[in-house]
């Protein structure tokens, strides 16, 4: 039996430097924890229809107060490494949740 | 060996894209010095530096390190010609807004900027150049290097170690 991938989203302005790193440093943390996740850089302009299909969203501009329906967390600590094992931890409990 | 021979997929540096200690007194001042830069050495186009300004605008690119403030400029690749870095710090901080948080300032003392062309081929330099945010060592180093010989080796080594 294959445990089901959770989807994570990942977006910044153009989808350009930002959230690919921060795609590649969520995706090591997920495989250092053993957390199974597909994690997919967009950027915001296509946000929407990605969200509909995902389970969380990292993002980085976390100031943004839209309503995603899904658990959003800032991928900012994903970049600085400031906060980072409180962001892995919150971002552990959305995806075991 | 032509330029983009050279460049291939990492990101060019040479000391003529580096700034130390520049005088800018503004986020849009040290902005100009570093999109000229690239713009004289055909890495990026005409629409580079006002693109990089509308982005500013909409998703800043301040940071707090555990050293000091640094921004990371950058903007579409369709205004970029070559994938390269320009660096500059300055004498005086220069205020950027946080990325997380559009409504704060960010006492800047070294920015970092991107002209990316491919982030899919070029993300394993990508990423290493910012884990630069998280090395406390080599952000100490670039802000303490008196010319711009000193951050391009810096920086170099650190690329490639």
């Amino acid at each position: 039996m294959t445990t089901k991938r959770k989807r994570i989203v990942v977006a910044c302005g153009s989808g350009v430097a930002t959230s690919s790193t921060v795609a590649e440093k969520v995706k090591e943390l997920c495989a250092e924890r053993k957390l199974p996740v597909e994690v997919k850089v967009v950027d915001f302009k296509s946000l929407k229809t990605h969200v509909a299909t995902s389970d969380c969203f990292v993002s980085i501009a976390p100031y943004d107060k839209t309503d995603y329906g899904i658990p959003v967390i800032s991928g900012i600590p994903f970049l600085t490494g400031m906060g980072l094992d409180e962001a892995m931890d919150q971002l552990e409990k959305v995806i075991k949740g | 060996m032509s330029l983009a021979e050279q460049v291939n997929h990492d990101f060019y540096l040479s000391q003529e894209l580096i700034s130390v200690q520049d005088k800018s007194a503004t986020r849009e001042q040290v902005l100009q010095v570093l999109a000229k830069k690239l713009q004289e050495q055909g890495l990026v186009k005409d629409s580079f530096y006002q693109a990089l300004l509308d982005r500013e605008q909409v998703f800043p690119t301040g940071l707090s390190t555990q050293v000091t403030g640094v921004a990371i400029p950058h903007t579409d690749s369709q205004h970029v010609n070559h994938p390269a870095l320009a660096v500059a710090t300055v004498t005086k901080p220069v205020q950027f807004k946080a990325m997380d948080n559009p409504n704060k300032d960010i006492d800047v003392e070294i920015v970092i900027m991107l002209a990316v062309k491919d982030s899919k081929m070029q993300l394993t330099m990508l990423q290493r150049i910012m884990q630069i945010l998280q090395n406390n060592e080599v952000l100490s180093d670039i802000l303490q290097a008196s010319d711009a010989g000193q951050i391009k080796d810096i920086i170099d080594k650190y690329l490639n170690s």
